[in-house]
This record gives structure tokens, sequence and C-alpha cells, in this order.
């Protein structure tokens, strides 16, 4: 099974050598999204043999998924991989993904911080906030997930082909994950989680302002809610 | 009709603003539809400071007292349609821009992977 592991980056120098060299020798492939990084990170990526795509400026994380996405569904894979490339999500932890895809059948696959072993000392806003985010989003598309917003995902690519074309009708595409489970669901498209060990992050800062970040959330859910193309559903969906 | 200072201000304003749109549709730095659209409110201004008697019913109409509140509110109605307006067309082209810059970084990145194979072979 191939498997290639996608990754999205902004100023991570410090960060992404020992993730990328990690990926490298379990033998999968690698794609890096450099999100106009000014610290070299393209550079270190590229001498450590990752395939890197530059954004000439920077766009926002949601959009650098989007861009690793069809990248990935254009590589010869059977599994796409998104993690990312603070260092705070294990290479380790990848086969965990790919036998609870294998185990389930499930088209994607999602970390949960909340199943994970380190759960307690999670920062307040996170346990605070993310269960009913996750309610939402359940409530919403019918899964059952612990953990909606963690961006340690894995996708089978035939699935992800199969709804290619709504990477392109993302409306709110700095808030994604919410948007994408909305359109995924709606397309049919299964989810189950499993429990992840989040690492700390050793250098660096995150750039996600968690309030701010909740508010765009809202934001993405109720413009997909309102969206024409989102009530009707997809009759025309692409054959795998 | 009663000249008083602020009319004519006003008057000679809006001409000046006509002749700046006017140059504009000859540079062909604004489009046609929006110069129209502030041409006829420059016209609007120009009038309506040379004849505010003109606004008396429709004052009378919305039971207001004051020529100048009418006016102020009008501006703000205005004003809030060309921000929502410029607003929207600023979300679109950010999006499009977003949208060209990803795909202009996926080209590259296929054109340097088909050199890399090329020189491999």
């Amino acid at each position: 099974m191939k498997v290639i592991v996608t990754l999205t980056a902004l100023n991570e120098a410090q960060n992404i050598g020992p993730l990328i060299t990690t990926i490298m020798e379990k033998g999968y492939g690698c794609i890096l999204v450099d999100d106009g990084s000014t610290d070299g990170t393209p550079q270190i990526a590229t001498s450590l043999g990752a395939s890197v795509i530059s954004h000439s400026t920077n766009l926002g994380q949601g959009y650098a998924v989007l861009t690793s996405f069809k990248a990935a569904l254009k590589e010869d894979c059977d599994i796409i991989i998104e993690m990312d490339a603070d260092g705070q999500h294990n290479p380790d932890q990848i086969p965990l993904f790919i036998e609870k895809m294998r185990e389930t059948g499930s088209d994607i696959v999602v970390g949960s911080r909340i199943l994970g072993s380190n759960y307690e000392n999670a920062p307040f806003f996170r346990k605070t906030f993310l269960p009913h985010f996750t309610w939402i989003i359940n409530s919403l598309t019918g899964y059952h997930m612990t953990d909606s917003m963690c961006g340690f995902r894995a996708f089978k690519k035939e699935s992800l082909l199969r709804v290619g074309h709504l990477l392109d009708d993302m409306l709110e595409p700095q808030y994604l994950a919410a948007e994408m489970f909305l359109r995924f669901a709606k397309a049919g498209l299964t989810i189950t989680d499993v429990p992840i060990h989040l690492k700390e992050r050793t250098s660096g800062k995150s750039y996600k302002g968690l309030a701010r970040y909740g508010f765009g959330v809202m934001k993405a859910i109720t413009r997909v809610l309102v969206d024409k193309s989102y009530r009707k559903s997809y009759r025309n969906l692409r054959q795998p | 009709m009663k000249i008083t200072p602020l009319s004519i201000f006003f008057t000679f304003f809006a001409v000046f603003m006509i002749f700046v749109i006017l140059s504009g549709i000859k540079k062909e730095t604004i489009g046609l539809r929006s110069a129209l659209m502030w041409v006829c409110l420059m016209l609007g201004i120009g009038f309506f400071s040379l004849f505010p008697e003109c606004l008396d019913g429709v004052i009378r109409f919305f039971r207001m007292k004051e020529r100048m509140i009418f006016i102020l509110l009008t501006a703000v109605f205005v004003l809030l349609a060309l921000i929502f307006n410029l607003n929207a067309k600023h979300e679109r082209l950010q999006r499009d821009l977003a949208k060209t810059i990803q795909e202009l970084a996926l080209i590259k990145y296929r054109l340097d992977k088909e050199k890399k194979g090329q020189e491999a072979s």
C-alpha cells in the first residue's frame, strides 16, 4: 500500500528536518506545501528529498492543505496522510491510521487528541471548546468523531478523487476542517477516528489564535449551510 | 434658489469630481458603469446644493425636521451600499488570487518534476 504524507508549513525550519527524515526513513512519500516561509523551510525539505510546492505568498493553512491534496491526488498512491509540520504529530503513529482504515473500510480516519493518552495536559481553551465544535459538526453531519479539528488525518485516495471537484468549491478554505466534513458527509464519505498522542512543540509558535479560529469555524459552517451547492444533493458525483 | 458659501463649495466640488471621472474614463482607469454611477451622484450633489428646497417634499414625507439630517442619512446609506459592494468584490478577488497562487505553485511543481524526470532519463 503506497502512502504519501502531506505537510503544510510556515516558518518551521527548526521542526521540519527531523519530521521529514522520519517520514522518509519509513518509506512514505512526502509532499511539503510551503505557505510563504522566510526561514529556509522549503530548502531544508528539498535537501532531505521531500517534494516541495511553494506558495509565493502566505495564504493560510487551509489553502495549503488544499494545494497538498491536489498535488497528492496526481501521485501514485493509495493513502494520503495529512499532518502538521510543527512536530506535534508523530509519524510513528501513521500505521495506526492505515490499520484502522483497513479494519473499518472508512474513507477517512481522523486522529483524536481527546482519545489520546495525554489529553489531560491539553491547554484549557482546547479542552473547553474542542468538544463543543466537534458536537456541532457531528450534529450536522451524523458523524461520531471525538475530535473534528485535528490536523492528523488519513484519506483513501480513491475516495478523495471521488469528491475532488469539491476541493475547488470550498467557500472558507482558511477553516477547512469544518467545511470539508460537512461537504464530505453530504457526499457519503465515512469517517472513523483513532487515538493519537500529541508531542510537545519543541520550537516555533502556532499561528492559530483560538478565538479567531473558533469564530472562523462558525462562519465557515454558516456559509456552507446557506450555500446553494451544499443544499442540493451531489447527484453528479464523479465516479472513482 | 439660495446661494450660500457651502452650496458654492459643493457645486464646485461636484463639477471638479465630474471632470475627474470623465478623465478617468478617457484614461480607462474607471469602468463605464461605475463612472455613470459616480457622475449621477455628483450631479445630485451639485443640483441639491443649488436647489435645496427641492428636498422639502421628501423631508416632509419622512417627517424630518432638517434637510441636513436627510442628506447625512442618505450619504450614510449610499456609503454602506458601496462598502458592502466593495467588500463582496474584495472577498471574491481574494479567493481568485488565492486560487491563482495555488495553481501557479502546482504548475511550477509539475514542471520541476518533469524536468527532473527528463534529466534522470
